[in-house]
C-alpha cells in the first residue's frame, strides 16, 4: 500500500543546494501573490504537504505514518481540551491532557534507553516540535489567552513547511496573527531583502564552515583523542571547540534558512540565534542560543514551575526557588535531548551553572562598589562563559562516552 | 518599486552568473599544458581528491614524454620505503613511472569507476593491478569507502557508455547499492533494468559532466601536500647507484632488521606500536572464520576485467600475500585463502589475463612483508622484479575472451571448489 511513498525520492529539509531549487522554483508563485498582497492559500498548503511527504519519501516512509497518527493524537487532545475548557477549568483534566500530549515524545525518548538503541516506531523527524507547538496551545487555551481556532488553522501551524522539522517553536497566535495579514508591499520587500541575507549567511555557515568544522576537523581530532585515550587528553580540548563551533554553525544554519523560507512565505518566524558566543554569562547565553526554545521552556516550564512553588509556599526563600526550578527546568531540557547519562548531566551541568550565575549577579548587584566593571572585565566575562558552555557541549556531544565506555 | 527588488535579486543573480561562466570559460582538461613535476606530485599524492579528478589522471597518462603507468590498488601504495615501486622507477631511471590508484578501502569497484576517466588513455596501454584477497569479503566494498573515493563525473562518464550490456547492469545494480547519490538514481533504475536512457537523459547527463569537467579543472590545482618531494625523491638516495640484487637484497634485510624489534610478527615496529599492541590479545584467533570465497566482490573484479578487455590493456596481476605468522596468529584458515586465490586466478586465466606475479605463498618470507597484509623491503623488491620486465620487455598482445557467467551469483558466492 505505501509503495508509492518508498518509491519516491527522499528530500531532506536544506539537505543539500538541490533543495533549494527545488524551494525557489516551487515558492516562485507565492512570491508574486505576495507581491501583489495575496496570500495563496491553498497552494501554499499543496507545497507545504509535497514538501513534507518528500521529507519522509523512501527509506523513512514508516515516520510518514508515525506523523500521520501523531497529528491525528495531537487533534483529538488539543481539541477536546479547547472545548472542554470553554465549559469548565479542573486542573487534573488539564494535566492529563498535557501528560498525553506528551506521552508520545516520551516514549520516543524512552525507548533508545531501555531497548539497548532501537528507535521506536512511533518516532520522526521533528516530532519534539511538533510537542512544543501543541503543550504551547494547551497552556495558553488554560489560561484563557486562547479560545477560538479552527481546524486549518491548527494544521496550518503544526505542519508549517518552513520549521516543520527542527524549529524555531513559533507560537500559535503570533503565526496566526501573521498569516490572516499579509504585510503589504513595503514590509514584504524588507522580509524579502532579509531572507535572501539570511540563506546565504546560512550557505556559509552550513554548507562551509559546519562542513570545515564537523566533517573536516572533527573526525580528525576525535580520532587523535581516541588514540591517546585516558580520561581526559589535548586532542580532546580540541573536540571539545570544534564538536561546538560545528553544533553552532550547522544549527545555525539551519535555522538561517528556516527563518528565511519563512519570511518569503510571509511569515515572520522569531530568530533562534544571537551571537551567542559574545554573551556575558550563562543566562545570558540562554537569551541567545536556541532562543525559540529556551523561550518555550522560560515561558511554559520554569515560570510554571515557580508559580506552583510560590502557591504552595514551597520554599520559603524566593532565589531557593528560583535555584530549584532552574534546575529541575535544565534537567528537563536534558532529558529532552535524549535519555543518556550525557544528555541529562548537560542539563544537570546549565542548571547548577544558572543557579551560580544568579548567585554571582546577586553579589555583584550588593557590591556594586567594591567591583570594578569595564572592557577588560567584560571580555573576561564572555571569555569564562564561551569556555563553559563550551565545556557544556563536550558533554553534549557524547563524545566522553565514547572515551571513556566505549574506547577499542 | 522595482529598484528595491533588483537590489534584492540583482547580486544574487550576477553572482550565479559570474560563477557559472568562470568555471564554464576554463578549458577543459584535454588542451592542458604538461607539466612533469606537477604529474609526479598527482602521481604519488594518493589522495581521494587526486583519484576523482579526470584531468590530473589524464594529464599524466597522455603524457607524450614522459610514461606513466596506472598502477591500481589500496592501501600497498602508502607503503612508502626506499623499496617502493615508485622510488625504485625514480632511482633507476625506468622507462615508466608508476601513478599510484587507490588507497585504503578502495577496491574493484571503485578502481572500475575511476578507470572510466581515464578510458582513452588506457587504451592498448600496460598497467599493473594489485589484487588484495581481504577484499573479497561477503559484504563486498564498504559504501563508505566507496563514496570516499566516487563523484558523480565518474559515474556520468559512465553513464555516456552504456550500452545496456549485462556489465552495465551488473555495475548499475552496485552503485545502487552503494547508495551514492539520489540524483543518479534514476539512470542507474533505468540500466540496471535493462532499459535504454532517453535522449533527454543524456543530454542532461551531458550538460552535468560538463559543468562537472570544467569545474575539476578549475580546482584540480590545488592539491595539497607533495609526496613526490616528501616521500620519494629522498629515498632515492638510500639505494646503490647500479642496480644490483644482491647488494638490494641486504640492504633490504638491513632495514627491515632495524624496523622490526618489538614483535614476533616481522611487523614494522611503527605499524604494530600503532595499530596492534593495544589490542594483540583480543585479535588472538580473531579471523577464524574469515571467508574470502564468497563475496560481490568476484562480480566487481569481472567489470574491471571487462573494462581491460574494452580497453585492450595488458595488465599485470598481483595477488598480495599475507603475513604467515600473522595469519596462524589470527587463526585465519590459509586454505581458504589459498583456495580463494585458486578462485581469483582461475577468473583471470579463463579469460585471457595470464600475466600474474602471485605471491600469495610468500607471505612466509623474511623481510617480505611491512605489516600484516602489506608488501615492503624485499616483497617490495619482488614486486619491482616482476613489475619492470613487464614493462620494459617486449610482451605478446593478450587475446581476452570476456565471460558473463563470471557475474552470476552462483559463481560469486559459492565456495570454489579446484
Amino acid at each position: 500500500m505505501m509503495d508509492w511513498l518508498k518509491a519516491l525520492p527522499n528530500l531532506q529539509p536544506y539537505g543539500d543546494p538541490q533543495y533549494f531549487v527545488y524551494l525557489v522554483v516551487l515558492l516562485m508563485p507565492i512570491v508574486i501573490a505576495m507581491f501583489f498582497g495575496k496570500r495563496l492559500k491553498w497552494y501554499e498548503s499543496i507545497i507545504s504537504l509535497i514538501f513534507i511527504v518528500l521529507m519522509f519519501a523512501g527509506t523513512h516512509w514508516q515516520q510518514f505514518i508515525a506523523l500521520c497518527a501523531y497529528i491525528i493524537w495531537q487533534i483529538i487532545i488539543v481539541f477536546s481540551y479547547a472545548a472542554y475548557r470553554k465549559k469548565a477549568d479542573n486542573k487534573w483534566i488539564f494535566y492529563g491532557a498535557v501528560f498525553l500530549d506528551i506521552l508520545p515524545l516520551a516514549i520516543v525518548k524512552l525507548t533508545p534507553a531501555l531497548t539497548m538503541g532501537k528507535s521506536s516506531i512511533i518516532g520522526f523527524l521533528g516530532i519534539s516540535y511538533l510537542m512544543f507547538r501543541s503543550v504551547g496551545m494547551l497552556m495558553e487555551t488554560r489560561d484563557g489567552v486562547l479560545k477560538e481556532f479552527t481546524f486549518n488553522q491548527f494544521l496550518r501551524f503544526m505542519l508549517f513547511m518552513p520549521t516543520i522539522s527542527s524549529g524555531p517553536i513559533d507560537r500559535f497566535r503570533r503565526f496566526t496573527a501573521d498569516y490572516e495579514q499579509v504585510p503589504d508591499r513595503t514590509r514584504y520587500l524588507n522580509m524579502l531583502e532579509k531572507a535572501v541575507y539570511y540563506l546565504f549567511l546560512g550557505f556559509l555557515y552550513k554548507f562551509i564552515l559546519s562542513y570545515i568544522f564537523g566533517s573536516l576537523l572533527l573526525p580528525n581530532v576525535e580520532h587523535m583523542a581516541l588514540a591517546r585515550g585516558g580520561l581526559i587528553n589535548l586532542p580532546t580540548i580540541g573536540v571539545m571547540y570544534v564538536y561546538g563551533f560545528d553544533l553552532f554553525f550547522d544549527f545555525a544554519g539551519y535555522s538561517l534558512f528556516a527563518v528565511a523560507i519563512s519570511y518569503i512565505m510571509g511569515i515572520e518566524t522569531p530568530m533562534n540565534f544571537n551571537k551567542p558566543f559574545l554573551a556575558k554569562n550563562l543566562k545570558d547565553f540562554w537569551n541567545r542560543w536556541h532562543m525559540s526554545l529556551s523561550f518555550w521552556f522560560r515561558d511554559f516550564v520554569f515560570m510554571r514551575l515557580v508559580m506552583v512553588f510560590m502557591r504552595h509556599k514551597i520554599f520559603k526563600n524566593r532565589n531557593v526557588t528560583s535555584g530549584v526550578v532552574y534546575v529541575l527546568n535544565m534537567t528537563i531540557m536534558g532529558f529532552w535531548h535524549g535519555v543518556t547519562w550525557y544528555y541529562v548531566s548537560y542539563g544537570i551541568f546549565h542548571g547548577l551553572g544558572m543557579v551560580i550565575n544568579d548567585w554571582w549577579l546577586r553579589y555583584k548587584r550588593r557590591h556594586k562598589e567594591q567591583l570594578p566593571k569595564n572592557k577588560f572585565t567584560e571580555m573576561l566575562a564572555i571569555f569564562i562563559t564561551f569556555n563553559v558552555v563550551m565545556l557544556s557541549f563536550l558533554l553534549f556531544s557524547g563524545f566522553l562516552d565514547k572515551l571513556w565506555f566505549h574506547n577499542y | 518599486m522595482f529598484k528595491k527588488l533588483g537590489l534584492i535579486f540583482g547580486p544574487v543573480i550576477l553572482a550565479f552568473v559570474l560563477v557559472f561562466s568562470i568555471i564554464m570559460l576554463v578549458p577543459e582538461s584535454s588542451h592542458v599544458k604538461q607539466n612533469f613535476n606537477e604529474e609526479q606530485r598527482a602521481a604519488n599524492a594518493l589522495t581521494p581528491t587526486v583519484f576523482k579528478s579526470q584531468k590530473l589522471k589524464q594529464q599524466a597518462l597522455s603524457d607524450a614524454k614522459h610514461r606513466f603507468v596506472p598502477f591500481f590498488g589500496s592501501s600497498e601504495w602508502n607503503r612508502m620505503d626506499s623499496f617502493h615501486p615508485s622510488v625504485m622507477a625514480e632511482a633507476y631511471n625506468r622507462p615508466y613511472r608508476p601513478f599510484l590508484l587507490g588507497q585504503r578501502g578502495a577496491q574493484s569497484l571503485t578502481q572500475y569507476f575511476g578507470m572510466q576517466q581515464i578510458t582513452s588513455q588506457m587504451r592498448d596501454k600496460q598497467a599493473v593491478f594489485v589484487i588484495s584477497p581481504q577484499w573479497f569479503i561477503k559484504p563486498g566494498e564498504n559504501s563508505d569507502a566507496f563514496k570516499y573515493y566516487f563523484n558523480q563525473a565518474q559515474a556520468l562518464t559512465w553513464l555516456q557508455k552504456d550500452k545496456s550490456t549485462t556489465a552495465d547492469r551488473y555495475a548499475a545494480k552496485r552503485l545502487l547499492e552503494m547508495n551514492v547519490s539520489s540524483s543518479l538514481n534514476k539512470y542507474l533504475e533505468k540500466v540496471a533494468a535493462g532499459k535504454k536512457l532517453s535522449s533527454t537523459d543524456l543530454t542532461k547527463i551531458a550538460l552535468k559532466l560538463r559543468f562537472l569537467n570544467h569545474e575539476d579543472t578549475l580546482f584540480a590545482n590545488l592539491q595539497i601536500g607533495n609526496n613526490y618531494k616528501k616521500n620519494i625523491l629522498p629515498k632515492t638516495q638510500n639505494l646503490p647507484e647500479i642496480y644490483n640484487e644482491n647488494r638490494l637484497n641486504k640492504l633490504a634485510d638491513c632495514y627491515a632488521k632495524k624496523n622490526t624489534t618489538n614483535n614476533k610478527f616481522g611487523i614494522q615496529n611503527t605499524f604494530y606500536k600503532k595499530r596492534i599492541s593495544a589490542q594483540v590479545g583480543e585479535i588472538k584467533g580473531s579471523q577464524k572464520n574469515v571467508n574470502y570465497l564468497q563475496s560481490p566482490e568476484y562480480g566487481d573484479l569481472q567489470l574491471v576485467l571487462q573494462q581491460f578487455a574494452q580497453t585492450h590493456t595488458n595488465v599485470l596481476f598481483v595477488i598480495q600475500p599475507i603475513n604467515e605468522k600473522w595469519a596462524k596468529y589470527t587463526g585465519l584458515n590459509t586454505h581458504m585463502y589459498q583456495q580463494a586465490v585458486g578462485k581469483i586466478k582461475h577468473q583471470l586465466t579463463s579469460q585471457g589475463f595470464t600475466n600474474i606475479a602471485d605471491f600469495s605463498t610468500d607471505g612466509n618470507k623474511k623481510h617480505f612483508m611491512q605489516d600484516t597484509i602489506h608488501l615492503g623491503w624485499r616483497g617490495w623488491l619482488a614486486f619491482d622484479k616482476k613489475v619492470d620486465k613487464f614493462l620494459t620487455t617486449k610482451q605478446p598482445t593478450p587475446v581476452y575472451n570476456i565471460r558473463n557467467k563470471y557475474y552470476t551469483e552462483s559463481w560469486m558466492m559459492n565456495p570454489y571448489e579446484d
